[in-house]
């Protein structure tokens, strides 16, 4: 759970740097949301592959 | 509707002002913003940047170190992306390992350099891996940065 919580902080910053360097201002919410559900789905995916029983 | 891309080459202005707003964004991450006048981004991108920073001094992140054996070209743009951080990079590589040290010094069995053990002791620490992270992602969004005032001032973007 708290690699989760550390996983969405990360997304996060990353996904407001983004969205704040690369759209345009009425994009940039869009763009933001997208990208951290983006990297939150793949994060899951790859740590449901990666570590299937913990 | 093939339009051939239009090459617009910066003036010596443009290219001066692009290489001081790189510069300033170096020394401070979002002054390169700030001094083209995108105050609202640059504020952004300085809390971005310095939650970072924060973060990693937080979780007890790790500096990179150049590695000539193991990694040599790989630790090599770890550093760069440390070194991206700024001059505070050198500050906190010397808070936290007590003095400056980029290269991996190999000792064998005997133990290494006082900064080299510090470091390898942070690395067991419970979130280490996330600061070191963060660490990089500092430098990494700083060279971005970086670039785009750079292309900000030449007018290749607005």
């Amino acid at each position: 759970m708290t690699h989760l919580l550390h996983m969405a902080v990360f997304a996060g910053i990353v996904s407001v740097f983004f969205a704040t360097l690369i759209a345009a201002p009425g994009r940039r919410f869009k763009l933001g949301a997208s990208l951290w559900g983006i990297m939150m789905g793949v994060g899951i995916l790859l740590g449901l592959i990666m570590y299937p029983m913990s | 509707m093939n339009e051939a891309k239009r090459v617009v080459r910066p003036n010596a202005e443009q290219v001066a002002r692009g290489l001081l707003a790189g510069f300033v964004a170096w020394l401070l991450p979002g002054a390169g913003h700030f001094m083209l006048g995108q105050r609202a981004r640059a504020a952004v991108f300085f809390v971005l940047v310095s939650a970072c920073i924060g973060l990693g001094l937080l979780y007890d992140g790790n500096l990179a170190l150049h590695d000539k054996i193991r990694a040599p070209w790989l630790s090599r743009l770890q550093v760069a992306s440390n070194l991206a951080m700024g001059p505070i990079e050198p500050v906190i590589r010397r808070s936290i390992y007590g003095e400056l040290i980029y290269s991996r010094v190999e000792t064998g069995e005997r133990p290494g350099p006082v900064a080299q053990e510090v470091r390898k002791q942070r690395f067991f620490k419970t979130w280490s891996g996330y600061g070191t992270a963060y660490f990089y992602l500092a430098g990494l969004m700083n060279i971005l940065l970086i670039l785009d005032a750079w292309d900000l001032s030449i007018g290749r973007r607005r």
